[in-house]
């Protein structure tokens, strides 16, 4: 029964104990509404216009920007900008306009050109077809085809996040690199691993020659994947010479391709690779792709599983040294579906917001009124806000099938192409967002269709929502009280470093009557610089504010209106949520002591201010 | 049982000096004065020899309960510590040296012979205990020690007599009085009280043990510091005589408590609100327990000037027996029903508020228990016990698990409407119960729709009279589980019986 060991110094008056906690063996989807890495506003309303493209073949009508068509396009005989798209090796010529590239270093193909570019002057980005300037033929033309030397790219990232209990600083942070493929216009896909907090990113050929910075143009957190494109035009000239690699059909369990990557840069490497199964962890789905042998590459993540010269899957993540998980190609689609119009950081997979518990106890199953060989989860609990309270689904209520699949007595249901999977998992992946799904649910032995909205709102409605990735976190400091809303990650955070605090341990218990009283973002004060305006009250960290003055605190931009109302009084009173309850702190002395932490510690006390001119 | 704290190196034996000259001792206020309370008789020490004559060695043979499998034996241990006679054939000591004894041995001072006693009265909160031997003409010429009347003070020379590790004999070591505070006791964990630090060497064994001022008794040895030199405690006079001023009924009652958190005034904003001037006085009243002393009479935001006539500062403390202390340590001096006064400051308006004292209600749950064999219930597999420090511990849980459980339960009322916590600590694995090993250390909700107050309602739940009038699925809930545990009443009878056997549990519960 034990799984883990830490000390812990408990409220039960400064005891220390050896303490080990068990964990319970939940269905997955118990993870499920909490996993999701993002919801950034913005983009939520992303996913529904993506939905539209299904017509790939407008693309060069409209002036969209860089990603894909190239790659969707392939499939669709009906596009004729592509075969033109693919040709024209000097891609950097469609990308940017001027582009009057240094000509690349030797390596690759040398149908010199790319100066080519001074053809394209048309600049627009949709050029895939109009480019009647002979320039980019001398490209390698039809014949070329890809090869690991020509679509692969090498990529370095370098990224901080923010230190969530200072948020004023940026983290150590780290460094990794990976690979990316070329997909024609300037884009480079790759797995987004920590992309969305990158401080800096590189691009270069394979062999490390042609470094140039990179900007992330898009990424999906949920399903794994991101574009980054040069950030300088003329940089454009990195992919002379290169061929996008079109993307081809999703494989199902048991087919078999080729792993791409390099060895030393300059070695081309393909390695045979089948995929054994799939793996839905967190938000993201995979197939789980065993190797030949164990191969010598420069990178995995980011290598492309080729078949046919075209791509049918990506590494994202390794198991072991022969073992890799690979974003399947119909995922790949969805992702490039989206791109034009989407930009920046967002997570597309919807979240049901449900807790399921297994049914593989007999008794229990008896107790529900479920037959011997039905199947099916335990809805144990459903959250607030979420599609499926939307739909109607409430806690104990059984779900015995995803769209028209069954679930088997161990909460698993078929999945066409990735074998079987959880029926959580079924329910994010197996319909894109912003569709219906169709949910077969059960109540005493009743059973009913609902349709369930494919949203995220079980993130963007909770009570504590994620960050979104990459952004500086919101803070106040005021009189040496640092202010933050809690968010989920800040919450986790303050959870293990700070030892479980009450006034957080209550937020899980209060949510319902915070939620009435019309809070929708907590507000804590995190930390308590001593100065004199705090004299006394420096153990109250990790507190929640419910009000300023006796006005209630819904959420911080209220409160930060609350803190900057002017009243007649010099003393600004905080209730909190642990005694004393309510303190009292001196405007003066708040901000005398505001210019001495400016001074030595914090130079910018909000987080939306600019940082003021040092002396 | 030993204290966790480990004691620094072996005692220096040093020569016992003649004593200082006493100095006349200020009047005692709350504290009894301890002679009375003792009765101690004329044949008291007249000389330090003398008085060594009444220390002795306590040897005991204790069974330390099982909490984990709590229907098992539990394990014998053997120890040993110091006693001093206080009365004739009643020796003090600490109650950590004689807590879950069995059987009990007292060893005069230069005697090798054992006789027999048993623990007469026991304050596990205050670690001070009385015990008895059976047979007290060995011990009529033997002087009884004396106490002191009042706290020592700092750097007055002091010795610690006692049979520490390092020899069988009798041990002397000397220091000084280093320093008076109020720190917590490890016996019982999570309860300070107030304790003199001294550089004397008190090492294991000196456990119980009387530290001298002369030839009176100034302290009760009983724990040091973990990597710290040279700093041993003792417990001193107050304490002791707050515990036989107790037993004087015949019973010893807990210590009270006044149920309020206070929260030091010092804060400039703070003070300005209360309306209170720039003079270092007066504390807040933070919280009030729901259901301690001061519910109904203090609430949160008075403004405590003084207690009991005590002048209150604005960090908390009085002046007692002049030494400042915190304000908590005048109700670590008082008993059950004893009325106290505070002069309070409320909504602007000065006024008079009186609380009866009383203990803090389900202390106990934070506290190390002794004495008594472990509580549980075990049903189909499932073993419940009430939430304790002792279960807590023995059964490597997380304590984030609880705290909010037990902050319901102590600090806001809820052992108002409870009797105890209840937690399912294990699940011994049987067809009736599989599936259900998971469900973790969790405090029970509800038996069958109806929500537990305590262990025997638990137990009553679970095996109704009328064992017809079950129904056809007991479901038991969990704070914070996934789902009920569902357990078919058909096979219960079968379950129970096979579960017995197989896993050898002779009784399945003890309430």
């Amino acid at each position: 029964m034990k799984i883990y060991r830490y000390s812990l110094l408990i409220a039960l008056a400064g005891l220390s104990l050896c303490a080990c906690k068990k964990t319970e063996r939940t269905a997955p989807e118990a993870r499920k509404h909490n996993d999701t890495q993002q919801t950034a506003p913005a983009e939520a309303a992303k996913p529904t216009p993506t939905a539209e493209p299904q017509a790939e073949p407008q693309p060069t009508a409209e002036p969209q920007p860089e990603p894909q068509s190239t790659a969707e396009a392939q499939p669709e005989p009906a596009v004729t900008p592509e075969p033109q798209a693919e040709e024209p090796a000097p891609t950097p010529a469609e990308s940017e306009p001027p582009a009057v590239p240094p000509t690349e270093p030797a390596a690759a193909e040398t149908p010199a050109p790319a100066e080519p570019t001074a053809g394209e002057p048309t600049a627009t980005p949709e050029t895939v077809t109009p480019q009647p300037t002979p320039a980019e033929q001398p490209a390698p033309a039809a014949d070329v085809a890809p090869t690991p030397l020509n679509c692969l790219l090498s990529v370095r990232c370098v990224y901080h996040s923010y230190n969530l209990i200072r948020p004023w600083e940026l983290d150590e942070g780290d460094e990794s690199t990976c690979c990316g493929v070329y997909l024609g216009k300037g884009m480079v896909l790759v797995p987004p691993w920590n992309m969305a907090n990158a401080t800096y990113v590189e691009l270069s050929r394979t062999d490390g020659s042609t470094p140039v910075p990179a900007r992330v143009a898009y990424c999906d957190l949920g399903i794994g994947l991101a574009l980054l494109t040069p950030v300088h035009p003329e940089d454009a000239a990195l992919f002379a010479n290169m061929q996008p690699l079109p993307v081809g059909e999703p494989q199902s369990v048991g087919d078999s391709a080729e792993m791409w990557g390099t060895i030393n840069g300059v070695t081309p490497q393909k390695v045979s690779a089948v995929a054994e199964s799939a793996a839905a962890k967190g938000s993201s789905l995979a197939l789980v792709c065993k190797l030949a042998h164990i191969p010598s590459l420069d990178e995995r993540r980011g290598a492309p599983l080729v078949k046919d010269g075209k791509m049918v899957g990506m590494v994202v993540d390794r198991r072991d040294e022969q073992t890799t998980e690979c974003v399947n190609a119909d995922l790949i689609r969805r992702f490039l579906e989206a791109a034009p119009v989407g930009s920046g950081v967002v997570n597309s997979v919807p979240v049901l917001g449900v807790e399921f518990s297994p049914l593989t106890d007999p008794v229990f199953r008896k107790y529900l009124k479920i037959g011997k060989e039905q199947g099916g989860l335990y809805v144990n609990k459903v959250l607030s806000g979420s599609a499926a309270e939307q739909a109607g689904i409430a806690a104990g209520d059984v779900l015995t099938a995803v769209e028209d699949q069954p679930i088997d007595v161990m909460g698993n249901c078929s999945f066409p192409r990735y074998g079987t999977l959880p029926a959580g998992d079924c329910c994010r992946w197996l319909k894109k967002p912003g569709e219906m799904l169709t949910l077969t649910v059960s109540r005493d032995g009743v059973a009913r269709e609902v349709q369930v909205p494919l949203n995220r709102d079980a993130c963007d409605k909770a009570l504590l929502r994620e960050m979104k990735p990459g952004s500086r976190p919101p803070y106040v400091v005021w009189g040496g009280l640092v202010f933050q809303p809690i968010t989920r990650d800040l919450h986790d955070k303050v959870m293990r470093v700070a030892g479980a605090p009450l006034p957080f341990l209550r937020l899980v218990k209060e949510e319902q009557k915070l939620r009435e009283a019309g809070v929708t973002e907590p507000v804590a004060i995190t930390m308590i610089v001593p100065t004199p305006a705090t004299l006394s009250y420096e153990s109250l960290q990790c507190n929640i504010v419910r009000e300023v003055n006796g006005k209630p605190v819904r959420n911080f931009a209220e409160f930060k209106a609350l803190l900057d109302e002017p009243t007649e009084s010099d003393i600004v009173s905080f209730t909190i949520s642990s005694a004393p309850y309510t303190i009292y702190m001196s405007r003066k002395l708040a901000a005398v002591a505001d210019e001495a932490i400016r001074r030595s510690a914090i130079p910018v006390l909000r987080s939306d201010e600019a940082a003021a001119p040092q002396p | 049982m030993k204290s966790p704290f480990c004691f620094s190196i072996a005692a220096v034996l040093v020569p016992v000096t003649a004593t200082a000259q006493q100095t006349p001792p200020p009047p005692p206020q709350e504290a009894v004065p301890v002679s009375t309370a003792v009765e101690a008789v004329s044949t008291g020490a007249r000389s330090v020899r003398d008085a060594y004559r009444g220390i002795v060695k306590i040897e005991i043979t204790n069974l330390t309960p099982d909490y984990e499998t709590p229907w098992q034996t539990g394990r014998y241990g053997r120890g040993n510590g110091t006693g001093f006679m206080v009365q004739p054939g009643v020796f003090m000591t600490n109650a950590h040296v004689v807590a879950n004894s069995e059987r009990l041995y007292v060893l005069p001072y230069a005697d090798a012979r054992k006789y027999p006693a048993k623990v007469k009265y026991v304050a596990h909160d205050a670690d001070l205990a009385l015990v008895e031997v059976e047979d007290k003409k060995a011990f009529e010429s033997i002087p009884c020690l004396e106490f002191m009347d009042r706290l020592p003070r700092l750097e007055e020379e002091v010795r610690a007599v006692g049979y520490p590790m390092g020899g069988t004999r009798l041990s002397v070591t000397r220091g000084i009085v280093s320093r008076i505070d109020t720190i917590p006791y490890s016996h019982p964990r999570n309860i300070e009280h107030l304790t003199v630090q001294i550089d004397a060497a008190i090492n294991p064994g000196n456990s119980g043990g009387p530290v001298l001022l002369g030839d009176r008794v100034i302290g009760v040895a009983f724990q040091g510091l973990r990597n710290a030199d040279a700093t041993g405690y003792m417990i001193p006079i107050p304490v002791i005589s707050r515990f036989l001023q107790d037993i004087r009924d015949g019973r010893y009652d807990k210590y009270v408590d006044f149920g309020a958190r206070f929260f030091n005034l010092e804060n400039p904003a703070m003070r300005a609100h209360f309306g209170l001037p720039d003079d270092a006085t007066g504390s807040l009243v933070a919280d009030v327990v729901k259901g301690g002393s001061c519910d109904g009479v203090l609430q949160p935001g008075d403004v405590v000037l003084a207690v009991d006539n005590h002048p209150v500062d604005s960090s908390c403390m009085i002046e007692l027996n002049n030494e400042r202390v915190k304000m908590e340590e005048m109700a670590d001096r008082r008993f059950a029903g004893d009325r106290v006064t505070f002069d309070i400051l409320r909504s602007g308006q000065k006024m008079q508020v009186t609380a009866t004292l009383a203990p803090l209600p389900a202390r106990d749950v934070k506290l190390w228990s002794y004495d008594e064999r472990p509580r549980y219930v075990e049903f189909a597999g499932f073993v419940f016990q009430p939430l304790n420090l002792n279960v807590v511990q023995a059964n490597d849980m997380n304590p984030a698990d609880f705290m909010l459980a037990v902050d319901d339960f102590m600090n806001r009322g809820g052992a108002q409407k409870k009797k105890d916590l209840v937690l399912l600590t294990k699940v011994l694995p049987d067809e009736v119960n599989t599936r259900c090993e998971d469900f973790g250390n969790r405090v029970v909700t509800k038996v069958n729709g109806m929500e537990v107050t305590g262990l025997a309602h638990l137990h009553e739940l679970l095996n109704p009279e009328d064992k017809s009038m079950r129904p056809e699925f007991v479901t038991i809930e969990f704070d914070g589980a996934s789902r009920p545990v569902v357990l078919e009443a058909a096979a219960l009878d079968a379950a129970n019986e096979r579960i017995r056997n197989r896993y050898n549990i002779h009784q399945t519960s003890r309430l």
